[in-house]
């Protein structure tokens, strides 16, 4: 139900809010062939190391034509399936580039109120609203392969801010000191008491790497408990953000929903077809009529 | 004057060419035994190639028999291939294991199981080769060796190196590339220092090239993984001519007959060329490769199964003009199951006729100067040559494997199989053509179709063989074999030390894995027996 | 909007997975979400994803004779479950005669060799608008 976006599911989500803001929050994102999958499973292992329970949301993209999708992330920790410290759930973009869709907001706290200690959120991370996820997470990791090269810097700037800690991937590749020399620099421009996003390296197949990163989102956790005006700026700046995205969509939903029942607008669509009414007109009038503006100011006619 | 005559009286000459032969000759033919190697490895010996057929199935004991019964019949090489778990590094009381013990070959999985498989084998006048992970077959087989007084250095026969394939084609180790690509190193090196008569490196193209792929994508596909592995060897520093002597290659055979016999001798000329001029191999032993082949599975049908037996006649013909080392005929009952006694039978009668009563052996690559198998040849040379290139300059090939390549690879030639099929491109009779209502195909049929139960009861008996070993002693070499991997040392001698105590193939998979960092089992169900102690 | 979800996987050690990929992009393409769960599988580990995943329906593709042990494993425990999931189980090797076998064990419906992948889709359709397969 919170995956469809009914409306019906928020009040669902709110009994659960008392129960949830426990859990841990991290994003994983980053371009394919990263092995943001991979780095998935390594910290699921160490998640249930250390005794806690986790719950995974892996967003891959809807395509564009069907609407239809291939969910295949959950392949990569299926080492996991019979382990009842770790839930897995896999969902689809559904038209949202970012691969964060209203209903992944709605699984986090899902899980949370589940008693899930740890949510990890891998998501597509591919076209400029990767920057999505922050919103959502505690700490997003971005992840990098090397042989980006000079792309570090043609890296779209959204995911350069998004991420609160960078790893680079597949660190045996002989250029990986280089990649993540370039990420260091765009970062040393931190202001005075922000957080500068470590940049460590990592081989996540083989397990290297893998402590230091958890330990950076340790690090992380103590930042965002100061907080720091840096901090609380951002996260305003994020939940404006994610506070529209809801209204937008339950906006969207009852509108819908008018336009499909309210019989004044049926009726006044034969105007505007027939030439005697003025689309323009029409709108103002129906948005006062929904209750969403002042009357329309008649000296303007 | 020749020892072989025509029925008519007619002498028949080893080799037939150029009374003169041309510089250009020399360059692109060179007679049976002379580089490049295009008419054959080497000059005329009268003998034919080494028959077998494919054999393993159940337990070590059941193939044992099987073995007897095929060398009864006549069989001069064995081959054998291990059932699914076993060709996935996977003993077979693991959980995904159950329903397929002993199914589709043998199950093997300690020291014991290698006795019992080679049990009355004359390891020192019979080639042993197997489709079975080779780390193991080569442990076992030089402790075998050893505990009978035979010299590891008399064994002969082969195993495979697939790092490159054996992921997307059926048979995942699930180690990492860079693991698996280490273990088939330290096994070719073992092997050229131990057991030098024997084939450390058996590139099988079978395998692969059952997922669609026509004769060129084969043999290029193939290339790719020879030069990605002689490439590393000799970046460890070893000598081409150390190991080069020891690789073949077992290829497929399909039912395009002229095509077949010049991917052979493409085959020949591309590798001698490579070895000389790319590797600087010296010896000729390294430039001249065997090729074995196994005839295709995919070519044959369900469908009206004696269809099958002629099938596997022609390609022995075709083989055998091609001038092979050794071969094996995909049976009869092939789309169904694991060969029944009936079909090995017609399997190596097919090779014994051909062999004994056509003359094909009288004469050393008989299409050798035909216009158009020359030309023929040089087509399918020239399109290998390219696709090994094309490939190559994509990048690093082991990148390649792990970005998804080939795997992408495969499942487009399986799908241009199957629509080729189903479209009825592709012609096969019984199947698209020249059908019969399945109700009067019945010819055996019954033979065909039984299947093979599980043993339930061999994954019993492993609990009980587990239960008696040195857990000490098998701690301490897991431990030894644990810290081996992590080092530069080769880690076949460990292997060995494992095997000797008992340690089973999966829990050896399983520390290679830990060791490189990857999980004990990546299906998430065995704790590494190290976790314990530690 | 709701999305019919369909578990699509492979059983025991057959790695033959081009069908399973097959059926999961034409699926894909007919609007529906496919979590695709590869190779590998057991009935507990098919049965655990179902429920993490609301699987509308469980697809199984098959190339070896594991079904025929796996298969009834896996109809109990969705019955013990109290799971109400219809199967849908389609390979190369399923004979006529297993394929009824399967149907009569629950199976909801299953397609052997000479399949046409079409109706597959429309099956999984029809049985989760709750019409039983043809």
């Amino acid at each position: 139900m919170i995956d469809d976006g009914h409306r019906a599911a928020w009040q669902g989500l709110e009994q659960l809010f008392p129960l949830s803001g426990s859990a841990l929050v991290v994003g994983i994102t980053g371009p394919p062939g990263a092995g943001k999958s991979t780095l998935t499973d390594r910290l699921v292992q160490l998640v249930r190391q250390q005794g806690r329970s986790v719950g995974v949301l892996a967003v891959d993209p809807s395509s564009p034509v069907s609407g239809g999708a291939i969910l295949g992330d959950r392949i990569r920790m299926n080492r996991f399936t019979l382990d009842e410290g770790v839930f897995v759930r896999s969902l689809a973009s559904r038209g949202h580039f970012g691969g964060i869709t209203p209903a992944t907001r709605g699984a986090i706290r899902v899980m949370d109120a589940m008693g899930r200690d740890v949510v990890l959120v891998e998501t597509v991370g591919v076209g400029q609203d990767e920057v999505d996820i922050a919103r959502l997470a505690h700490t997003t990791i971005v992840v990098a392969v090397p042989g980006l090269g000079d792309e570090v810097q043609a890296m779209k700037a959204g995911i350069l801010e998004v991420g609160d800690l960078f790893v680079v991937n597949k660190a045996d590749r002989p250029d990986a000191d280089k990649t993540a020399v370039q990420l260091e620099n765009i970062f040393r421009r931190t202001a005075e008491g922000g957080w500068r996003p470590p940049v460590l390296k990592a081989q996540a197949l083989h397990d290297v790497g893998i402590d230091e990163i958890w330990q950076a989102i340790e690090q992380h956790r103590e930042y965002r408990e100061q907080a720091s005006p840096a901090y609380r700026a951002k996260q305003h700046a994020n939940c404006l953000l994610e506070l529209r995205a809801f209204l937008q969509q339950g906006l969207q939903a009852e509108l819908a929903q008018r336009l499909d029942t309210e019989p004044e607008i049926r009726a006044s669509v034969d105007d505007i077809v027939s030439g005697e009414a003025d689309i323009y007109a029409t709108s103002t009038r129906m948005l006062h009529k929904l209750g969403l503006t002042p009357p329309p100011d008649s000296d303007l006619g | 004057m020749s020892e072989n005559l025509t029925r008519s009286g007619i002498d028949l000459q080893p080799v037939y060419g150029p009374s003169a032969p041309s510089a250009d000759y020399q360059e692109q033919l060179g007679d049976p035994g002379e580089y490049p190697y295009t008419r054959g490895t080497r000059a005329y010996t009268g003998q034919g190639w080494i028959q077998r057929e494919l054999s393993g199935e159940g337990d070590a004991k059941r193939s044992n028999e099987q073995f007897k019964y095929l060398m009864d019949l006549g069989q001069t090489g064995l081959d054998v291939i291990g059932d699914s778990p076993t060709m996935s590094l996977m003993d077979p009381d693991h959980p995904l294991a159950r329903y397929t013990v002993g199914t589709q070959g043998v199950s093997l999985c300690s020291h014991e199981d290698y006795r019992q498989l080679l049990d009355g084998i004359p390891l020192d006048e019979m080639s042993v080769s197997s489709s079975s992970p080779s780390m193991f077959m080569v442990a076992s087989l030089y402790l075998v060796a050893k505990e009978r007084g035979i010299s590891p250095a008399a064994l002969r026969g082969s195993v495979i190196e697939w790092p490159f394939y054996s992921e997307n084609c059926s048979y995942a180790y699930k180690m990492p590339f860079d693991l698996h690509l280490r273990m088939s190193c330290d096994v070719i090196e073992f092997c050229s220092q131990e057991m030098p008569r024997f084939h450390g490196f058996l590139e099988d193209t079978y395998f692969f090239s059952e997922a669609g792929l026509n004769a060129v994508e084969e043999a290029a596909l193939g290339f790719v993984e020879i030069r990605h592995i002689v490439r590393t060897l000799l970046e460890r520093g070893l000598d081409i001519d150390s190991f080069a002597p020891r690789i073949a290659i077992l290829t497929n055979c399909s039912m395009d007959f002229y095509e077949e016999i010049a991917k052979i001798r493409a085959m020949r000329r591309i590798f001698a060329r490579m070895m000389k001029e790319e590797f600087g191999a010296k010896d000729p032993r390294s430039q001249a490769v065997n090729i074995a082949v196994h005839t295709s599975g995919l070519s044959l049908t369900t469908e009206q199964p004696a269809n099958n037996i002629v099938r596997g006649a022609v390609q022995t013909v075709a083989l055998g003009l091609a001038g092979v080392s050794a071969l094996e005929i995909s049976t009869f009952d092939e789309g169904y199951r694991t060969p029944s006694k009936e079909a090995h039978m017609v399997g190596l009668r097919t090779q014994q006729v051909v062999d004994i009563e056509t003359n094909i052996n009288s004469v050393q690559d008989p299409f050798g100067g035909s216009w158009f198998m020359e030309s023929l040849t040089d087509e399918v040379e020239e399109k290998v040559l390219a696709m090994v290139e094309d490939i190559e300059s994509k990048g690093d090939p082991a990148e390649l494997v792990s970005s998804g390549f080939f795997k992408q690879f495969f499942h487009g030639t399986m799908g241009r199989f199957h629509h080729q099929v189903h479209d009825g491109d592709v012609q096969k009779v019984g199947m698209n053509v020249h059908q019969v209502p399945a109700e009067q195909d019945t010819l055996l049929r019954d033979i065909s179709e039984e299947k093979i139960a599980p043993l339930f009861d061999r994954i019993e008996l492993l609990k009980a063989f587990r239960a008696g070993r040195d857990q000490e002693a098998l701690l301490a070499a897991f431990q030894r074999l644990h810290d081996v991997v992590q080092s530069d040392e080769n880690m076949v001698a460990t292997v060995i030390e494992c095997t000797e105590v008992g340690a089973t193939m999966g829990e050896i998979a399983g520390i290679l894995r830990q060791a490189w960092g990857t999980p004990y089992d990546p299906y998430g169900y065995l704790e590494s027996p190290l976790d314990g102690a530690r | 909007m709701s999305r019919i979800r369909v578990l699509v996987g492979v059983l025991g050690m057959d790695q033959h997975e081009l069908g399973a990929v097959g059926i999961s992009k034409m699926l894909r393409d007919q609007g529906m979400e496919v979590i695709y769960t590869g190779c590998f599988n057991t009935p507990k580990s098919i049965v655990a994803t179902a429920i993490e995943e609301d699987a509308d329906v469980i697809g199984i593709s098959s190339h070896s004779w594991e079904y025929l042990y796996y298969i009834p494993e896996l109809l109990d425990l969705l019955a013990e479950k109290d799971l109400d999931i219809p199967i849908v189980l389609g390979g190369s090797v399923i004979t006529d005669e297993d394929a009824a076998t399967m149907r009569a064990r629950g199976v909801a419906a299953v397609f052997g060799s000479g399949s046409v992948v079409t109706d597959m889709v429309d099956t999984v359709r029809s049985l989760v608008a709750g019409e039983p397969a043809s």
